[in-house]
């Protein structure tokens, strides 16, 4: 019985067989890499399997429908560099991945579209690719070693510094610095929403999540509406029309309205919100 | 913290909620952040009852934890690793307003100073420090005492838990059986459910409760999903499900399955979904094993090649534990083509054609 349980338990541990990465996938991934001896630990490649090696931090990955990843661990004397470079398949998955990592307030470098440092960490997003780079040891000198290896990797990648073009639909003006994000799926914990972006303008925060068409976006300001009457108050917002007013307990307040394809919607807005929403619609394609 | 008496009616209706002929939880049972539409159950011999649903992971959206913490959710997970360090943080901005009213589980990783994850969470303790083990080697080592007793005498963790999805047989086994530990946390789908059987029910034996992580892990049909749920409540070992969890809709559905009793047509299907996903791979039965007339351990050999070497892409480890095998169970890896192996195996597998595959790479390794 009791071999019957351990083979089982091993069968379970194989039972996932993670997805086979396309050769050029692999190939590519492994030409960004900065080092060039191999060892059991670089590269190593995982697609779905990813959880073997960053655990639960691999649901972020999937939810960007990452399409692989190659870690290597190198050392070199007292230091240890790991680099991981993520392949999502294309440059909105990356920068939703990058920007689900941000915090406004870190330290911020012109690496690749964006790139974000702290003493021993340097991860930056660039076309379709997520890098994180991490040092450690006595010797290290801290960022300049893993930045010289982030520009190696940088131009490898030669996909410019171009960020996601849906951005700009967030205005400028009060925008934080480096608060914008790409959530791909159930923005705001709403399983309906999807493919939003979101900035943060003080304490108050736009999202603009995009439907397929006007009379999607249409359902989910109802579906919006619904979740408020069941769970707090709804009415309408008399600032715009077609506008309303949403507050319970565990959200606080929002103001939202559909506009074209999108579904606009203000978490905690100021005392005054009009200027804000006017910005935002003029940005907005009719 | 917050806690609810449990009386008479409560205690019944909570025990014929989720129509388990074994009670979960005691009557008088003092339940932080009680719900009476959330189950609850006894926490190994801590003394505190966990919500059956926990959540953790990845924080995506602070609201929800809101959402479920006002609805009876009591146990949170976090790990200064997940999503570079914002998940921990955002959960601690959770716990600025619902510190009172959840247990918190902290992984530990020893390049994190401790006293920055408390930082981050913005709390002085947490009630469980979490510990890592993936391999036998590292779980018989076992050098986790001496950090938690360091960290309890400081008040700043109160119990110590283990998380594990690696040689996870025996890292139960030793954790179980070191008395260290107030729960494990393996991997337990449906079939980690029947492979690890025998170490969840010990682990509920001795007093360790057991919170399942990974469980919906490789199943996309949602109502596979909800059934595994309420497999999982169905059995009285299990203490929590955790799980991660990024919208309201997802939280209701999941506290909903875990109320609900398991229907025998719901469980044949988990079953057939386990077998048809084993039949991918080897079941590992052992049956190739016991009928080959030379003994071979063909079973070591396959999960050296086509786990280790294969989907782990780790040739040191699969040479490592080729070599283990006393020649006598390898010599066989040469056989006489006999092919009783594959004429037993439950799946078809072409046992003859990997076992060949794994002597030419074993051979190139070396």
């Amino acid at each position: 019985m009791h071999t019957w349980t351990l083979l089982i338990a091993l069968a379970t541990l194989a039972q996932a067989p993670p997805t086979s990465i396309p050769a050029e996938v692999e190939a590519k991934l492994r030409r960004l890499l900065p080092f060039t001896e191999s060892t059991n630990d670089c590269p190593r490649f995982y697609s779905n399997d990813l959880y073997r090696y960053i655990d639960g931090g691999a649901q972020a990955f999937e939810t960007y429908d990452m399409v692989a990843m190659v870690h290597c661990r190198h050392l070199d004397g007292e230091v240890e560099t790991i680099v991981d470079i993520y392949d999502m398949g294309e440059s909105l998955n990356a920068f939703g991945v990058y920007s689900s990592e941000r915090a406004p307030d870190q330290h911020f470098l012109p690496i690749g579209a964006e790139a974000n440092v702290t003493d021993s960490t340097l991860n930056f997003f660039e076309g379709q690719y997520y890098v994180k780079l991490s040092a450690f040891g006595e010797t290290t000198g801290g960022a300049p070693n893993i930045e010289s290896l982030a520009k190696v990797i940088e131009l490898r990648i030669g996909a410019g510094k171009t960020m996601p073009a849906g951005l700009s639909l967030l205005p400028r003006e009060g925008l934080t610095p480096h608060s914008e994000k790409y959530v791909k799926r159930a923005p705001l914990g709403h399983q309906f929403l999807r493919s939003a972006y979101m900035g943060s303008y003080g304490t108050s925060q736009v999202v603009l999540a995009e439907a397929d068409n006007a009379t999607q976006a249409k359902e989910w300001g109802e579906l919006l509406a619904a979740h408020f009457r069941a769970t707090g108050k709804v009415a309408p917002w008399p600032g715009l029309p077609g506008a309303r007013r949403g507050w319970n307990d565990f959200e606080g307040e929002w103001i939202f309205l559909p506009r074209g394809r999108y579904t606009l919607i203000l978490t905690s807005p100021p005392a005054h919100p009009e200027a804000l929403l006017e910005n935002l619609l003029r940005k907005l394609p009719q | 913290m917050e806690y609810k008496l449990l009386n008479r009616r409560e205690f019944v209706r909570g025990a014929i909620a989720i129509g388990l002929s074994v009670v979960p939880v005691a009557a008088g049972a003092e339940i932080l952040n009680y719900d009476a539409d959330m189950p609850y159950r006894p926490l190994g011999t801590t003394g505190h009852h966990v919500s059956l649903l926990s959540m953790g992971g990845l924080v995506m959206v602070e609201p929800v934890y809101h959402y479920a913490i006002e609805r009876g959710l009591n146990f949170v997970d976090t790990s200064p690793s997940y999503r570079g360090g914002m998940a921990i943080r955002q959960l601690g901005n959770v716990l600025q307003s619902k510190r009172a009213k959840v247990y918190v589980a902290c992984k530990y990783h020893s390049y994190v100073p401790f006293e920055d994850n408390l930082r981050d969470l913005k709390t002085d303790y947490v009630d469980f420090i979490v510990f890592n083990h993936h391999d036998r080697e590292s779980a018989l080592r076992n050098d986790d005492r001496e950090v938690f007793e360091k960290l309890k005498r400081a008040g700043k963790v109160r119990f110590a838990a283990l998380m594990t999805h690696g040689d996870v047989k025996e890292v139960l086994a030793s954790a179980i059986k070191s008395g260290m530990y107030s729960f494990v946390t393996p991997g337990l789908n449906q079939p980690g459910l029947e492979a690890y059987d025998e170490e969840v029910r010990a682990a509920r034996q001795r007093g360790v409760g057991v919170v399942a992580m990974k469980a919906l892990r490789g199943i996309e049909d949602s109502t596979l999903q909800l059934a595994l749920l309420k497999k999982l409540a169905a059995n009285p070992a299990i203490t929590s499900v955790l799980t991660s969890i990024g919208s309201y809709e997802l939280f209701d559905a999941y506290r909903k399955a875990l109320q609900q009793p398991l229907a025998a047509a719901e469980d044949h299907e988990l079953h057939a979904y386990a077998v048809e996903n084993r039949a991918k791979n080897c079941m590992m039965c052992g049956r190739c094993q016991r009928a080959c007339p030379r003994s071979v351990d063909i079973s070591t050999v396959l999960r050296s090649h086509d786990y280790y070497y294969v989907q782990l892409r780790d040739p040191g480890r699969a040479l490592e534990t080729y070599r283990g095998l006393p020649v006598e169970r390898l010599a066989g890896i040469d056989c006489g083509d006999c092919r009783r192996c594959e004429a037993v195996c439950p799946n078809g597998i072409p046992i003859l054609e990997r076992m060949k595959s794994a002597r030419e790479t074993f051979s190139r390794l070396a």
